[in-house]
């Protein structure tokens, strides 16, 4: 709550939206302490996860993710089983290694390819304006009208749960959220007085939308990408908990947490570690989204 | 503003049409012939002509998409596959229900992130702020369907508090509603600082302290009432995504609501519900999207217009 | 009782951001005589809205006034608790701000922030409150102000909305008056119409007012008295007549000179050099002198803020023994080229 008045000494500072350059934003970003710790949390668990990966394809550490052993069934966590086993005996900790990079790899498939539509459109839709833009935006007002989850659900109930089909699913969802943030920052830049003068200057659509639009909204782009990837996780975990995502045995975590559910009046630890994880790596996701909008749009910043 | 609300409801017909169309193909592009699910595997051949004679699946699409959305506007959405019962009697008990869970969120989440967000934003980079943030981070990047898990295992399991499962008794909706409402409680009270923040370094709110209001009174009279029009659209919105979000309460605590009957539906491939069920949904946070926009027009009245 | 009702002594408030000290307002000092006008004129981020906020104390973080005496009648404000200037705010000092279009809350009506003011410092119900708030818009000039109390601030336009800031100002009879740009954002004509609003309340009432303002113009109109702040120091404090009859400084002889003047016959108009040094790029002697036509030697170290023989006051190494630049140099010609 600065004083903010007209001649506050604070307001020399330029505030410019615009990523201009990587040191810059680096160093806005090195001061966010808590964006830090969310962007080193998942640089970890990126290594993790290809470890993982590598792992549960060439079995580094010699223990398959689903290996039953049913005298060492519904274990709590112990210097053998960290995690604790589960109830056909397989190793906890093993599993949610090994299913690392499903879990991160449908979140950034998932919202890479949501932007892959969803961003062209949107810049479609805010630079024409026009009928081109109504009926972009009318078709993505009825992607928008099943809350959260549904949309996704009803695909998969289509397509048949698999991991593919749920990063499919997810994505389609996810669409016209990129589609609306990026056609709103593209009306703002369109209306800068900058872009008007290029365009007087006889520039092409296509070179006006490259250099000029596209850099200025890379800012939200990128913040709602990290932030999507989070809620693009929450949602695989839980079509994978109801039964419709990814199929076990794979070792997704919500499927996990589905299998746990039946024995946690015996052993919660089977429930508590997948779904700890899915929190973690969420947080993070969230630490850093939060971190990077401040970084890279000083107006949001008190 | 009467022109607003004409206009807007205008453009909800063409959004609500889609959503019949998107409903309507997504259940044809379902593998599976209705008729046989409906008549059994080992059913005669004539048997299951006769169903899909009945059932029209042999017009043309377009015909079967008018007599789908005909009846849907009637609220006759066909009968259920697997015991004949006419879906909308599905449906209806199981609404009240949905709606109920999704209204006890939001009222949760109402109140806990407003609470939250003010005193943040009151006592911005204290500790209480810091704390609270945190844990509302904590909250928005919580699975709800771990977070009911882990509160059955803990108030319903280990301390016998409250039911583990079902839906009526006070014990039995406590944790569902803390399960669906925190997350909506953490955006709420993040929405709620900002925006406080945001309207505490106005002019008009210096003018208030220049008066010799009482910082209380600035906070709760002359903040509160502007930091709260924005908020509004995602207390709409949240109560929006509760209806869609109890699918995975009402399984966690075997609730049957809506969102349960659609995934029962689906696993059992009984399509007319499961489209009946979709189609409700989606109208209703449709229409709740409406309200919450045409009141947030309303309340922005005053601020916006100069 | 002194003669003065608001005496500064040295005010020193300061911004910390990101661990960095930022000086707004750097060793001001400033009178207020009782019933009179003083002028506050400086460019942008000279630190004079920042001093007019210190004497209030509405001061925000990052904000805080770290030295200095603000004298109120004899009382002083620096120390006083939060309830005592909560009862000073608004009842023996009141503010007018710079934006009438930003400084009504949107979401209550003109009649029910009227109110509030009589409600705080003197305990009126709503009727009573309400007859007053109508008596108070009549007093600045609103048509019909029994029609205008249930209206929202939108519902009028700039210069009504800054009249309804003086009448809210105004309301309990204030000592003091603390005009911060009151006419900045309004057009010309309603412009003089607002300072002579203020003019004749002033001596209805026997206030003393404060004008913040960078219009010369508005000086000339209004002010008794006149600081000159320059990036956060007082550089000059004159009767109004010294001022442009003899202006001394010469940032203030720069100001004058960078101004349309109608008496005599101008040329050109002759701006001030060079820009308002960034925050962190503040010389540590004068602050003017990187920009000053006349700068020396010894003007890398700072000079006091110091009486002249007609009582006026003026930081400059020019009017000083140690002045080692130009002998009588000529700062300011009256009757400037023909």
């Amino acid at each position: 709550m600065a004083v903010v008045s007209k001649e506050s000494v604070l307001e020399t500072k330029p505030v410019n939206p615009r990523v201009k350059s990587m040191k810059d934003f680096y160093k806005r970003l090195k001061k966010n302490k808590s964006a830090l710790v969310g962007f080193y949390v998942l640089l970890f668990f990126f290594f993790v996860s290809i470890f993982g990966a590598i792992d549960a394809n060439y079995g580094i550490t010699g223990v398959s993710s689903n290996a039953t052993n049913l005298t060492a069934k519904l274990q709590g966590p112990s210097a053998e089983y960290w995690f604790g086993t589960d109830h056909l005996g397989r190793d906890i900790f093993i599993r949610i290694l090994h299913g690392m990079y499903i879990t991160l790899g449908v979140g950034f498939a998932a919202t890479f390819l949501a932007g892959l539509v969803g961003v062209p459109l949107g810049i479609i839709s805010g630079y024409f304006g026009g009928w081109v833009d109504t009926v972009i935006m009318r078709l993505m007002d009825i992607l928008l009208a099943f809350p959260g989850i549904l949309l996704a659900l009803a695909i998969v109930s289509v397509l048949g749960g698999s991991t593919i089909n749920v990063t499919i699913a997810i994505a389609i969802g996810a669409v016209p959220q990129f589609a609306r943030i990026v056609r709103g920052s593209t009306l703002t830049t369109k209306k800068l007085e900058y872009v008007d003068a290029i365009r007087a200057l006889g520039a092409k659509n296509g070179k006006i939308i490259f250099q000029h639009i596209l850099p200025n909204i890379m800012s939200p782009i990128i913040v709602n990408t990290t932030l999507f990837i989070a809620t693009a996780i929450l949602s695989a975990a839980g079509l994978s908990f109801l039964g419709l995502g990814v199929q076990p045995p794979t070792p997704e975590w919500g499927a996990m947490l589905n299998d746990g559910r039946n024995y946690m009046y015996q052993a919660s630890h089977i429930t508590f570690f997948p779904g700890m994880m899915i929190v973690i790596i969420v947080l993070a996701f969230n630490l850093f989204g939060d971190g990077l909008r401040d970084a890279l749009d000083p107006k949001m910043k008190k | 503003m009467t022109t607003f609300i004409i206009r807007r409801l205008l453009q909800l017909i063409p959004v609500l049409l889609g959503v019949t169309v998107l409903v309507f193909s997504l259940m044809h592009l379902t593998p599976g012939n209705p008729a046989v699910i409906m008549a059994g595997e080992s059913a005669p051949e004539a048997t299951v002509r006769a169903i899909e004679a009945r059932l029209g699946l042999n017009d043309p699409l377009h015909i079967q998409y008018f007599n789908f959305l005909s009846n849907a506007l009637q609220l006759d959405f066909g009968v259920s596959i697997r015991d004949n019962i006419p879906v909308f009697d599905h449906i209806r008990p199981r609404f009240f229900i949905t709606m109920e869970l999704a209204i006890y969120g939001t009222i949760f989440a109402v109140v806990f992130g407003l609470l939250v967000g003010i005193v943040s934003a009151a006592r911005q980079y204290s500790f209480s702020d810091v704390a609270l943030m945190v844990v509302a981070l904590f909250g928005l990047s919580m699975p709800n369907f771990w977070l009911g898990l882990m509160l059955i295992q803990w108030f319903a399991i280990e301390l016998r508090w409250f039911a583990p499962t079902g839906w009526g008794d006070p014990n039995q909706i406590a944790l569902p509603v803390i399960a669906l409402g925190t997350a909506g409680a953490a955006i709420i009270a993040r929405m709620t600082r900002s925006s406080m923040l945001d309207v505490l370094s106005q002019d008009y709110i210096r003018t208030a302290r220049a008066k010799g209001v009482k910082e209380r009174i600035v906070i709760f009279r002359h903040a509160l009432k502007n930091a709260l029009i924005p908020v509004v659209t995602v207390i709409g919105l949240q109560f929006g995504y509760f209806l869609g979000g109890s699918i995975l309460t009402e399984s966690v605590f075997a609730i049957n609501g809506l969102g349960r009957l659609i995934i029962d539906s689906i696993l059992q491939r009984d399509f007319p519900v499961v489209q009946g069920a979709i189609l409700v949904i989606s109208v209703s946070f449709v229409i709740v999207n409406l309200v919450v926009d045409i009141s947030y027009r309303f309340l922005n009245k005053r601020v916006d217009l100069n | 009782m002194s003669e003065n009702i608001l005496d500064i002594k040295d005010l020193r408030t300061s911004f910390f951001v990101e661990g960095n000290e930022i000086k707004a307002v750097d060793g001001v000092t400033f009178q207020v005589p009782k019933g009179k006008t003083l002028g506050i004129v400086g460019e942008s981020g000279s630190g004079k809205s920042i001093s007019a906020l210190s004497v209030l104390q509405l001061i925000d973080d990052p904000g805080k006034i770290v030295g200095g005496s603000i004298r109120f009648k004899d009382e002083e404000l620096t120390t006083a608790k939060t309830s005592r200037m909560r009862n000073i705010r608004g009842n023996e000092i009141s503010m007018i701000f710079q934006e009438p279009m930003t400084s009504l809350n949107p979401v209550y009506t003109i009649g029910q922030q009227l109110r509030e003011a009589y409600k705080i410092h003197q305990g009126l119900g709503k009727k009573e409150g309400t007859k007053r708030s109508i008596e108070m818009l009549e007093l600045v000039g609103i048509p019909s102000p029994e029609k205008r109390v249930d209206q929202y601030p939108y519902e009028l336009s700039g210069g009504m909305r800054q009249r309804v800031m003086i009448a809210m100002a105004l309301a309990c009879k204030p000592e003091l008056l603390i005009a911060d740009e009151p006419t900045t954002a309004l057009d010309v004509t309603i412009q003089a119409q607002i300072l002579e609003l203020i003019k004749n309340l002033q001596e209805e009432i026997g206030m003393s007012v404060v004008m913040i303002t960078h219009d010369l113009g508005v000086v000339a109109e209004t002010c008794d008295y006149v600081a000159v702040m320059y990036c956060g120091k007082v550089v000059e404090f004159a009767d109004v007549e010294t001022l442009f009859e003899n202006p001394r400084h010469p940032y203030t002889v720069g100001l004058l000179s960078s101004l349309p003047r109608h008496d005599i016959d101008q040329d050109e108009l002759v701006p001030i050099k060079g820009n308002v040094p960034a925050p962190d790029e503040m010389p540590s002697g004068c602050r003017f002198a990187p920009r000053c036509p006349h700068a020396s030697a010894i003007c890398s170290e700072l000079p006091e803020l110091e009486t002249q023989e007609d009582g006026n006051d003026v930081r400059c190494w020019i009017y000083t023994e140690q002045w080692d630049g130009e002998k009588g140099v000529k700062v300011y010609d009256n009757e400037t080229t023909s």
